[in-house]
């Protein structure tokens, strides 16, 4: 990554948080990685100014509280939250959640993979990417 | 006769008009003919008695008018026996008789015994008023006799009247006889008188028996002495009629010679003096022609009564086929319209009256028990909505516990393959081999869950939602599918010759090609593999095939592999979700289509599936 921020996780399963910690280790990022269970917990870690801001935040769409199109929605409608990239990484194929989030402005929709070497390989190309492209600058 | 038959059977009232009028006509004209024959015979018996008793009576009359000629005769012949020798008297009583009856007798003739005339008065009516003095008839010369005279002397015997045959006068055609009468004193002399019978017969000029009725009068040789008709004088009558010349009294039916008329005659004898006889006849065809005004009245009354018994009969006719015809009309129109709000009009208590009564009980009867059926049927129909409805969104319920199901369970699924392989990455090197062993079935199994998971969510999605329909064009939907599914080189896909654009989901079509082709490349097994995609006109459907050259299906299997989760091949050989061609069925199913596999083993297999056309 091309910065040092940490990379926030908002994810419920365990395993899935697992899954992504292993596959940024295994492929040698170094930036910390903050999970969070739900998008209510992720809001209150965002809003905290204790907290240093995310550099990208990785979001899984059906958690508890507050799923993940609600939590988009609400980073969107907040002035200084609403120019966090945001990656959608879900199980979900659905449709209509693919619009919604894209409406939302999400930077990229990513289908978990089975394959955890599948997964390995989505960990890498998000972190080729944002090696690659600009951040916006931390408010 | 087949017109006959089939004017019979076309109703019932023709029957019956046919029957009365059969009856009627039969029974009349059998009444009418007997009535007419024994109107005849009676007739013919009637007249025929007339005949007879007139003849009796004529005969008689003349019998006793002859009588009385002879009476006379013989008293004339005793007064000439009285006068004895005395020449000049009896010319006196000559004269006498002869003025006295001018028109009985035209002569008077005495021979003396030797045969010799001695005394004539022969002359016609008006010379006789001339005669003045009675020298003048005693004084006259000889005459020859005329030969009839000479007859009747020659025939006349001592002590009896002698009565000669009928002849004619060769001038006028005067009936004449002659009779002679021997006198006893002077013995041996003869008088002969010449009498003419016209005025005998004028007593038949009074008889009038219609046109043709007649009375005439034949001799004892058969031969007609009489007759109203100068030209019947002089000829034999017919043998029917001989028996009166024998004596006897009777009838005869016979053809008359000169004008063929059938006659009705009666005869009597006369007289036993002059063995005539004597005949009334009538012709036949003027007596019958009596009974022709008994005819026509009874023509006229069968005719009248035929009429009305038509009348009667057509009356009583209608009386019994309208409440048939209307129990027609109401049958027909209930077996048509089914409309069981109509009763029949009963009148009277006849039969069909009770029927129609019978009739209307069932109407109403069945009414009955419609309404009950319809009852039953809308709580039966109430009854099921309810169950449908309640089948329905347990359906419902179902599915959507389904989806929820299989979609929260995937990622506990994905999490056990996961910690699985980092098992094996991590500790791999710890674990013996039966570890590995154990450790590869673990993820393997986990995998086939995860499809399981996957191929249901596939199959459950469609249908929950309704997608916007639009023209979709099959030829560039299906290239972007062959495209997308990046096939083996091995395989290659041909549409022939194109495909139609029709209206329909977008994404149920590319679904529907996409498992179709994916199944036929996936257990593709020759080395040049050929798939073919092609479609028919059906006129209401399109009908579309797609056809492989691969291994085919044995027909055992042809249900078997649209159902969910049937494949047929180990799970462990070939790891398939197994919902691909239960996924086409139930998109093609949504849509109203059909869809079926035709295969030979070891040549391929073609699956088909068609388009209802209006749901373009």
């Amino acid at each position: 990554m091309r910065s040092a921020r940490p990379i926030l996780l908002i994810e419920d399963d365990r395993v899935d948080a697992m899954t992504v910690r292993r596959a940024l280790r295994d492929i040698h990022v170094t930036n910390h990685l903050v999970v969070t269970s739900d998008g209510v917990a992720a809001l209150e870690y965002l809003r905290d100014p204790n907290n240093q801001q995310p550099c990208i935040i990785l979001l899984d769409l059906n958690m508890p509280r507050m799923n993940g199109i609600e939590f988009l929605r609400a980073i969107r409608n907040d002035v200084h939250l609403c120019h966090l990239p945001v990656i959608v990484l879900t199980t979900s194929g659905d449709e209509q959640d693919r619009m919604n989030s894209f409406n939302l402005g999400v930077a990229g929709y990513m289908l978990k993979p089975v394959s955890y070497n599948q997964f390995v390989e989505v960990v890498r190309a998000i972190d080729f990417y944002w090696t690659l492209s600009e951040l916006p600058p931390e408010a | 006769m087949g017109i006959i038959r089939t004017w019979l059977y076309k109703s019932l009232r023709n029957r019956f008009l046919a029957a009365t009028l059969s009856i009627v006509c039969i029974s009349l004209v059998t009444l009418g003919v007997l009535a007419f024959y024994v109107a005849r015979l009676e007739m013919y018996s009637e007249v025929q008695r007339r005949n007879e008793q007139l003849s009796r009576l004529l005969a008689r009359d003349l019998a006793i008018h002859f009588d009385m000629l002879a009476d006379n005769l013989r008293l004339f012949s005793y007064q000439l026996e009285e006068s004895d020798a005395d020449l000049a008297l009896k010319a006196r009583l000559f004269l006498e008789l002869r003025r006295n009856a001018p028109l009985t007798y035209r002569a008077l003739y005495l021979f003396d015994a030797t045969g010799e005339l001695i005394l004539h008065l022969s002359e016609p009516l008006a010379a006789l008023l001339n005669i003045e003095t009675i020298e003048e008839i005693t004084n006259r010369p000889a005459i020859s006799v005329p030969s009839d005279v000479q007859a009747a002397y020659t025939n006349v015997s001592k002590n009896s009247v002698y009565i000669s045959p009928v002849c004619f006068e060769c001038v006028d055609l005067t009936p004449v006889l002659y009779m002679a009468i021997p006198l006893q004193s002077p013995a041996g002399q003869v008088v002969v008188a010449e009498i003419d019978l016209r005025d005998t017969w004028r007593q038949f000029d009074a008889v009038h028996m219609g046109q043709t009725g007649q009375v005439f009068i034949v001799s004892e040789e058969g031969i007609i002495i009489a007759h109203p008709e100068r030209a019947y004088i002089g000829q034999t009558i017919d043998p029917a009629l001989r028996p009166v010349l024998a004596g006897y009294v009777g009838q005869a039916r016979y053809t008359d010679a000169n004008t063929q008329r059938v006659m009705l005659a009666a005869y009597t004898p006369v007289s036993l003096t002059t063995r005539w006889g004597l005949v009334v006849e009538q012709a036949e065809g003027e007596v019958l022609s009596y009974l022709s005004p008994i005819i026509s009245s009874t023509l006229f009354i069968v005719f009248v009564a035929s009429i009305l018994t038509l009348l009667i009969s057509l009356l009583v006719t209608q009386s019994i086929v309208r409440p048939l015809r209307n129990l027609a009309c109401v049958t027909q129109d209930i077996a048509r319209t089914g409309n069981l709000n109509q009763q029949l009009n009963v009148k009277g208590e006849d039969e069909i009256a009770q029927l129609a009564h019978a009739f209307n009980q069932m109407i109403i009867s069945r009414r009955e028990s419609d309404a009950a059926v319809h009852k039953l049927n809308a709580l039966l129909e109430l009854r099921v909505a309810e169950r449908t409805s309640e089948l329905a969104s347990l359906n419902e319920d179902l599915q959507e516990l389904i989806y929820v199901a299989s979609h929260d369970l995937r990622t506990p699924v994905r999490g056990v393959i996961q910690i699985s392989e980092w098992l094996a990455q991590d500790y791999g090197a710890l674990l013996p081999d039966e570890g590995h062993e154990m450790l590869d079935l673990l993820s393997r199994r986990a995998h086939r869950i995860h499809y399981l998971l996957d191929g249901l969510l596939k199959y459950i999605k469609i249908g929950r939602h309704t997608y916007k329909t639009e023209p979709v064009n099959l030829d560039e939907l299906v290239a972007e599918v062959v495209d997308a599914l990046s096939l083996p080189d091995h395989i290659q896909v041909v549409i022939v010759p194109h495909l139609p654009e029709v209206t329909g989901v977008k994404k149920y079509f590319r679904l529907v090609f996409e498992n179709l082709l994916t199944n036929a490349c996936a257990f593709m097994d020759k080395v040049d593999g050929q798939v073919k995609i092609a479609s028919r006109d059906g006129g209401v459907y399109w009908e579309f095939s797609v056809s492989d050259n691969g291994p085919g299906i044995d027909a055992a299997y042809f249900n078997k592999i649209f159902q969910i989760f049937q494949t047929l091949v180990p799970r462990d050989e070939l790891e398939r979700s197994g919902v691909g061609l239960a996924v086409v069925k139930r998109i093609v199913e949504t849509w109203g289509g059909k869809v079926w596999v035709e295969s030979i083993v070891g040549e391929g297999s073609t699956f088909f599936f068609t388009y209802p056309k209006e749901g373009d």
